[in-house]
């Protein structure tokens, strides 16, 4: 394993804003880019903010009876195209069965043998380092085996687009949970 | 991607729907409160019959629904059954989100349907579903979980529904949506159940173009922080809305059984600290906010004739249903108040208009105006919740006889019936709201568009006046009102809640609406905030409201307010300077 490396990817902004890569910079190629920091494809530039990455660690759920339900972590996943609203988002909150029994985050929970790669007709979806799932948008024909290979369906579907939405565990979504049950940690054997 | 200037309109007596694109009216009036009012306009005949098939519902949405936190409100609109005029209430929960990620900055309903119906909007999909095997389900709770099997999108979808008194069209029946939050006021729960239109369901996850994407980001990321490290926010987050009772009760403004009182040591045992400690039992938060504020008690109640065995509820509650159900009718025990709630909650009425209603009829019943014939006899008593309870399901059946006929049509209508106007604590018709600080809260009541405490919150200004030597004058405090009431248009027009008004301040609106492509300066948008504001106004006098003919209710000049009592003439100056302004700006 190489030493953790660290790229600062655009000096012109704050300071807090790079990519910690622990492992594989190779990795770290214009299409995983696109797919993590979508709106940064082609400008070279990263236009998240307070973003580490790193290819060991992975997005964790905490004590989900804190949760209220208040789904700023659906709107933040959306929010790494730079755009509103939810079409792209890879997580979801949902109720038990009404608010009145509290809340389910559904969330990609990097499985170390992903069942969604392995339906994938087109090999558009490749292992990520620390478990889940890369994917390739353009190996990606749309077909939606993935969807339903997901054991706890956390492989949404962007209709606009006609891709899955797939978890990159960029932790974005940690930034804007109010009440800390959304962790970027790192992946512990399971 | 969804474009807010898409308008669903729905026809239930056609059975058929069409989506126009409004971008002038979306453009000019922004959204929510100011969109609501031209469709209202447009769509809703002079003088039509509030439960006729003429009177539209309108749902509207705002630019900053989907994009910006405390963005979560949607606001209806319709011709009320309660006071027959300017019907406007807000509700959270999810149904700002779905409306807006279904593709939509508004969606209005017209028609009838003959036979139960419920709507089912999933992005551009409509469906009319036979809702015949629903109909008659009186608990919206339980409406809730059927169409929720039924429906696709959880978590990305809103189900407004209506319980048994929607049903039975009482006039302040609500619209519940997500079990807790509801269209509450002014009756569009009976405008339903008059439609035969048992639920709403709305889904959709389609995101929101934005062209500077990293403008996007930072202001976003600004008014994040602001929200989460407000005291405010942190206020409504820990204790919620109930926080009030205690300063309210100190101040001596909460009215206590029908305001015979606005102070009492009793108000402790029914205080938002005590809830929380003995009984809160989750917090839920409206989508897109991050403040969650909705405060559930857990309920547990032992089984009678099976020992050991519990049943655990979870009641909402609020601030207002607390002074409703609670002070205003002398309940002082949480239990008591939590029993009493839960089933307002589950007939889906509004616990404001309720609370008031049955303590106007307490005291009528106390003073003989009413008697054992006419409650079938119930013995209404102050704090005899189990009795208000077996009351409540009367009003919501609202069939039994003549007397909970008219309890079903408000405090105003059954003070006309029965006398005791005196103590009928209703303004324009609507019931009142829990803060008696001094004259301004009243004359907000009395001149706001729907005479909401919410419109020009004059319980702020007679706060902020308490220790000056003497009120501003009628002209100066009519201003004031206005000014306030025209800001919150465009608060409602955006739609952010009205929580977070202290972090969309003026340039924030113009900073955020700029994002979305439209250029206001603090200057327009004032401007458009009263032109917004005269707009429901004129609605108003087109369906017959008239100033002068305001009932004042003798009760509210007896009871002293933190003012000391009120003074007639001061209270009738300044509503009249109010309605003055119209002509001038």
């Amino acid at each position: 394993m190489d030493p953790p490396t660290r790229v600062r990817i655009s000096p012109g902004l704050p300071s807090f804003l790079y990519v910690q890569v622990l492992e594989c910079p190779q990795l770290l190629n214009d299409d995983v880019f696109a797919h993590v920091f979508p709106s940064s494809h082609g400008e070279k530039e990263l236009r998240a903010p307070s973003l580490i990455i790193s290819y060991m660690k992975r997005l964790t759920i905490g004590d989900v009876q804190r949760c209220v339900g208040c789904q700023l972590c659906m709107f933040a996943c959306n929010r790494r195209y730079g755009n509103g609203g939810l079409s792209k988002s890879a997580i979801r909150v949902r109720s038990v069965g009404g608010f009145e029994r509290g809340f389910v985050v559904i969330a990609c929970r990097a499985c170390a043998d992903p069942p969604c790669m392995k339906v994938c007709p087109t090999d558009a979806l490749s292992l990520r380092k620390g478990g889940g799932v890369v994917l390739h948008q353009s190996k990606c024909i749309g077909c939606r085996l993935c969807l339903d290979a997901c054991p706890v369906r956390s492989v949404f579907w962007d209709d606009e687009a006609n891709k899955p939405n797939i978890c990159v565990h960029c932790g974005y979504c940690t930034g804007y949970c109010p009440y800390d049950i959304l962790e970027l940690k790192e992946a512990e054997a399971r | 991607m969804t474009s807010l200037s898409k308008i669903l309109f729905i026809d239930l007596s056609k059975r058929n729907f069409r989506v126009e694109n409004r971008e002038d009216l979306f453009k000019k009036l922004l959204g929510g409160t100011g969109v609501a009012t031209k469709l209202l306009l447009e769509h809703c005949p002079e003088n039509a019959d509030p439960l006729g098939p003429d009177n539209p519902i309108i749902f509207a949405v705002g630019p900053l629904t989907g994009l910006f936190p405390l963005a979560s409100k949607t606001v209806s609109m319709f011709k009320s059954p309660l006071t027959g005029n300017l019907g406007e209430s807000h509700a959270g929960g999810r149904s700002a989100i779905a409306i807006r990620s279904a593709g939509y900055g508004a969606i209005v309903i017209t028609g009838s349907s003959e036979t139960p119906v419920y709507l089912a909007v999933h992005g551009g999909d409509v469906h009319f579903r036979d809702a015949s095997g629903i109909w008659g389900i009186v608990n919206s709770v339980t409406v809730g979980r059927v169409v929720r099997e039924l429906e696709k999108g959880p978590g990305i979808r809103s189900v407004m529904r209506i319980g048994g008194a929607g049903e039975n069209l009482v006039s302040y029946a609500c619209v519940t949506s997500e079990t807790y939050r509801h269209f509450g006021r002014l009756g569009l729960g009976a405008v339903f159940g008059s439609k035969k239109l048992k639920a709403l369901v709305v889904s959709g996850d389609e995101s929101i173009d934005v062209e500077d994407k990293r403008r996007y980001r930072q202001v976003y990321d600004e008014i994040f922080e602001k929200a989460v490290e407000s005291p405010l926010m942190k206020k409504y987050h820990n204790i919620g809305t109930a926080s009030n009772v205690m300063p309210l009760n100190e101040l001596k403004a909460i009215p206590i059984m029908n305001l015979k009182m606005a102070s009492s040591p009793d108000v402790e045992g029914i205080s938002g600290e005590r809830l929380v400690e003995g009984y809160l039992g989750r917090r839920v938060a409206c989508a897109h906010c991050p403040v969650a504020c909705v405060h559930i008690a857990a309920l547990r109640e032992s089984y009678e004739r099976e020992p050991y065995f519990y049943k655990t509820s979870m009641i909402s509650y609020d601030y207002e249903p607390v002074y409703s159900l609670g002070t205003m009718l002398g309940i002082f025990k949480i239990e008591g108040f939590l029993k009493l709630m839960d089933e307002v909650e589950a007939w889906g009425m509004d616990a404001m208009s309720t609370g008031v209603t049955l303590a106007w009829a307490t005291e009528a019943y106390e003073k003989r105006l009413i008697t054992n014939e006419d409650t079938l006899g119930l013995k209404l008593r102050w704090g005899d919740y189990q009795t208000y309870i077996k009351a409540v399901e009367l009003i919501a059946r609202a069939r039994a006889n003549e007397f909970y006929k008219a309890l079903a049509k408000g405090v105003e209508h059954a003070s006309s019936c029965y006398g005791g106007k005196d103590f009928a604590l209703s303004f324009g018709s609507n019931e009142m709201p829990g803060y008696h600080t001094g004259p301004m809260c009243h004359a907000g009541y009395l001149t706001s568009s729907r005479h909401s405490h919410l419109d020009s919150a004059g319980y702020s200004l007679d706060q902020k006046t308490l220790n000056l030597e003497k009120l501003p004058e009628p002209k100066e405090a009519a201003k004031e009102l206005f000014k306030e009431e025209s800001w919150r248009q465009i608060l409602t027009s955006l739609v952010v809640c009205l929580f977070a008004r202290g972090i969309y301040e003026k340039d924030v609106v113009s900073i955020t609406l700029e994002i979305n492509g439209i250029r206001l300066n603090s200057e327009e948008l004032e401007k458009l905030g009263s032109q917004i504001l005269a707009m429901k106004h004129e609605f108003k006098l087109r369906e017959g409201f008239d100033p002068k003919k305001l009932r004042i209710p003798g009760r509210i000049l007896e009871t002293e307010t933190p003012h000391g009592k009120i003074d007639e003439t001061y209270l009738k100056k300044t509503v009249n300077n109010f309605f003055q302004l119209f002509s001038q700006s």
